[in-house]
């Protein structure tokens, strides 16, 4: 078991956004956290990051409780990739990956070791940005971006790697390649991967085991095929769904119903 | 273009101060050619005593002062740029001028300890006056040091400053023109004890920014995504904003309020390397500043000649229009690469 919370809950002022939360997550596990909007799964999953602090409860990394980590030791386990692209920024794609590496720094000399510069290699051709790494950022379309702030992530080497809809901007081949990358780098290094994910299908494609919130609280977790179910989603999305196995991977996709024209 | 590689600027930028040095050294009210100049810098030739006397005790102080000043301000800039995120900042943004204005004023006007301090009456009071505004800056501010808070305690400090500084102005009729004088900047009389103030504060000040080089270079990517990547934001931008401060109140203190350099010049080094990288931005600003502010400091001296007119005056009508061109030719070309 990589990371632990028990019974942690989380308000601003008086509101409460996520209500006695717990589970466990085993290593080299890839889970999700669906959840309509304002559910708070955005929230929890910064909890778990360490950028959010909780107000009841504990999250144990590794077995310690994450608050007592340094940032920089808390950054060579977790990695954190959101929806917003990198900035628009001065910098080479190559400058920007070999940012992932700051957590590794020893001394206090703004040079990179010879192990840093190859661990940026290796992840700079994974993610197929090898070609772009003189280019500037402002250069660069968004899918491109998104490649090149993944591979920033795994520059950090992280045991753990934090997704909140990561590909929300993305078309669907991007989407894909997207994932493909991320379940072959984590078959690779045995990463420990939680992602956000607004798409229900691309989350039953992917995830092992996928957590349900509503309104800051666990509706119900599981083995993805046993969560995507025709109530669970009717009863968190308030949506009634059509529920199908997709005919080669052999796992629940949905199907919506939208009005009859 | 091609890209030039990174270090050569570096040596590019070095020469280019070491002939800048020599000119300014060479022209003046008594003109001494360069290779005199330099035969008596490095003692290969022997000169007259006065002509030795002008370049060593004269000359080469105020030109050191001035390249320091240069080099203090254009540091800070690119520093404050970075971590405030904001192209327009410059030294001057967080109240430390105005603040050390009001000490130098205070220090002009009232004439206090002028007899125990002597020649150091005014660099000390303008800058405890520095100090006591970027103190008042940190403590409004205080919580967190977010970019915004920021910015705004020092336009309030600033703006109280302003009021102090024109309360007193309007107060002494017989000073203004020595007021006038060192609010604009002057390297005029600056001697080897002004060179041995600012040296030490400059290199060392300058060595850990650069230090910090690798985190200033991932605040570009933003607070959050920084924290993630391990960096301890909050007491890594306090160090760095210190220490930039210090250099600034100090640069401040020697040569009065020289406008122009800390703005334009990061600005300026970064079109010029075509990178943002810190390593090389840090000290690669402290040399153009150097440069820039040598060679303004030289035409002070010869434009009108015998009169000296303030150094910031050349700053700005010079720094101003280079600047223009040059990010317009950048923006240019940015739009016409996009479209």
């Amino acid at each position: 078991m990589i990371l632990s919370a028990e019974g942690i809950s989380k308000w601003y002022d008086t509101k409460p956004i996520l209500q006695n939360i717990n589970f466990q997550i085993h290593s080299n596990e890839w889970v999700s956290i669906l959840g309509p909007n304002g559910s708070g799964k955005s929230t929890l999953l910064s909890c778990i990051a360490g950028s959010t602090k909780i107000n009841d409860g504990q999250i144990c990394l590794k077995g310690k409780r994450i608050e007592k980590y340094p940032v920089k030791e808390r950054a060579k386990i977790i990695a954190y990739l959101t929806q917003e692209a990198l900035p628009d920024m001065p910098n080479t794609v190559e400058e920007i990956v070999r940012m992932g590496r700051y957590p590794y720094k020893k001394l206090n000399l703004p040079w990179y070791q010879k192990e840093d510069l190859e661990i940026v290699e290796e992840v700079l051709s994974f993610t197929d940005t090898a070609l772009l790494r003189k280019r500037q950022m402002s250069e660069l379309s968004g899918g491109e971006r998104q490649r090149v702030a993944i591979a920033l992530a795994l520059a950090q080497e992280p045991e753990i790697l934090l997704l909140d809809e990561p590909t929300t901007y993305l078309d669907i081949y991007y989407q894909l390649t997207f994932f493909d990358l991320l379940r072959k780098w984590q078959q690779k290094k045995q990463t420990t991967i939680i992602s956000v994910l607004h798409d229900i299908n691309l989350a039953s494609l992917y995830s092992d085991r996928c957590f349900l919130l509503k309104e800051g609280k666990m509706v119900d977790m599981g083995i993805t095929s046993e969560i995507v179910t025709f109530d669970n989603i009717k009863k968190t999305f308030e949506v009634e769904p059509i529920l199908m196995d997709h005919p080669y991977q052999r796992v629940p996709q949905i199907l919506l119903k939208g009005e009859k024209k | 273009m091609k890209r030039i590689g990174d270090m050569w600027w570096g040596v590019f930028f070095f020469l280019t101060l070491f002939l800048t040095m020599s000119i300014a050294l060479s022209v003046g009210s008594t003109s001494i050619s360069v290779q005199e100049v330099w035969g008596t810098l490095f003692g290969l030739v022997k000169t007259d005593p006065a002509t030795s006397a002008i370049i060593w005790k004269i000359r080469f102080p105020r030109v050191c002062v001035a390249a320091l000043v240069g080099g203090s301000l254009a540091l800070a800039g690119a520093i404050y740029q970075s971590l405030l995120r904001n192209p327009l900042a410059d030294p001057y943004i967080l109240g430390i001028s105005s603040g050390s204005a009001v000490g130098a004023v205070i220090a002009i006007t009232s004439g206090w300890g002028v007899l125990l301090l002597q020649g150091w009456q005014i660099p000390i009071f303008s800058f405890l006056g520095a100090v006591l505004a970027l103190a008042c800056v940190l403590l409004l501010t205080r919580s967190r040091l977010q970019v915004q808070s920021l910015l705004l305690s020092g336009v309030v400090v600033n703006a109280f400053f302003a009021a102090i500084l024109t309360f007193l102005l309007s107060m002494s009729q017989t000073e203004l023109a020595r007021i006038q004088f060192w609010l604009m900047g002057s390297f005029t009389l600056r001697d080897w004890d002004h060179v041995l103030f600012l040296l030490p504060v400059s290199f060392v000040g300058g060595f850990l920014l650069w230090l910090g080089s690798r985190e200033l270079n991932i605040f570009l990517l933003g607070t959050l995504p920084a924290t993630h990547l391990g960096v301890s934001v909050y007491r890594t931008r306090i160090i760095l904003l210190v220490i930039a401060s210090l250099i600034t109140s100090i640069a401040v203190s020697v040569s009065g309020m020289i406008g122009f350099v800390g703005l334009v010049i990061p600005h300026f080094v970064r079109i010029l390397i075509k990178t943002s990288d810190h390593r090389y931005l840090i000290p690669y600003s402290f040399l153009v500043g150097a440069i820039f502010l040598v060679g303004s400091d030289a035409l002070t001296r010869v434009l009108f000649e015998p009169r000296e007119i303030p150094v910031g005056v050349i700053t700005a009508c010079f720094g101003a229009p280079v600047f223009a061109i040059l990010l317009h030719k950048t923006t240019q070309k940015m739009t016409g690469e996009s479209s």
